[in-house]
């Protein structure tokens, strides 16, 4: 019964039926812009690749085969605009880069994650984290943060779910050194 | 970074990193972004997916007609070789009476010809 309703709700989405849409958004919406603002470190521009995230996987609706779960696919694509929106501006100021670790033009307080550092435990965590290696960086927060399986996250970052669980695990290793001060 | 903290970092394992991490405190999201995304979505469906289902139905069609004229051809495959393979009754008479007896033919010398030729060929007994 439940899976004959998810399988009527995939065939709803995949029909364009705004409904079905629009309890995609409210389902997802929270976790797609937490992701993007942990990969931006800036409120504004996380709020409009999430708003670009949704509206491009409306248009693509028909592609979307129900492989993956939707909220998978949407990681993705949010992905793949932060990676668009990233080459944009590297283009466009070739001396930021670095993921994760701000715009130098943006004041911290523009930072979604600045409420996570008034508490120092978190801030020292936070600060470690962005001290990772970029491929690092993105396997702690998908894996942790945001909570996907390694299945999910190779689907997400099109890699090998082998390669996925090297990296998180050698992230985790990187980022326990950081915080003993081991490296 | 105080000393109870560096002590905690210390006795820190994996797994505890990991459960620190599963609890890191969680992003605020903008009030008003569920709004704007529900606002955005526009009224027509997405002609993509129109089109796309329209695609759907025709390939779907189009495999059907090519599966059925696999079929076709298979099962007509299948007739002409079971009706080769096994003759017809008419056929076996026929070869049943062509037998060389009728003709004027021999049977026996020929056959003892060839029980000649086996023993001939028979090296169990020869001595090297």
């Amino acid at each position: 019964m439940r899976h004959r309703s998810k399988r009527q709700n995939l065939k709803d989405i995949r029909e364009g039926r705004r409904e079905a849409w629009e309890a995609v958004i409210c389902q997802n919406y929270k976790l797609i812009y937490r992701f993007l603002a942990y990969l931006t470190s800036d409120a504004s521009l996380a709020e409009d690749l999430t708003q670009e995230t949704f509206a491009s996987a409306w248009a693509n609706i028909s592609r979307f085969k129900g492989r993956a779960s939707i909220g998978t696919w949407l990681h993705k694509i949010a992905y793949n605009k932060f990676i668009d929106s990233r080459r944009n501006r590297e283009r466009r100021v070739a001396s930021m880069s670095g993921l994760g670790k701000g715009r130098r033009d943006v004041p911290e307080t523009l930072n979604p994650l600045y409420r996570l550092m008034a508490d120092e435990h978190s801030r020292l965590l936070y600060e470690a984290i962005r001290r990772l290696e970029s491929f690092e960086y993105v396997a702690i927060v998908l894996h942790y943060i945001q909570g996907l399986s390694f299945r999910e996250m190779a689907k997400v970052l099109d890699v090998p779910v082998g390669t996925v669980k090297w990296q998180t695990s050698h992230a985790l290793k990187r980022l326990k050194g950081f915080l003993t001060g081991r490296v | 970074m105080t000393e109870n903290q560096e002590k905690k970092w210390d006795d820190m394992t994996l797994e505890s990193l990991e459960a620190e991490l599963c609890s890191f405190p969680q992003v605020d999201v903008p009030e008003t972004l569920e709004a704007k995304l529900l606002a955005t979505i526009p009224d027509r469906r997405p002609e993509a997916s129109m089109e796309n289902s329209v695609r759907r139905h025709l390939g779907a069609w189009d495999f059907g007609v090519t599966a059925a004229a696999v079929v076709l051809i298979l099962a007509l495959m299948l007739t002409v070789n079971y009706g080769l393979s096994e003759p017809s009754q008419t056929l076996s008479e026929q070869l049943t009476d062509m037998s060389l007896l009728h003709k004027g033919w021999e049977l026996r010398p020929l056959l003892s010809d060839q029980n000649a030729l086996v023993e001939d060929t028979n090296y169990a007994n020869c001595r090297w």
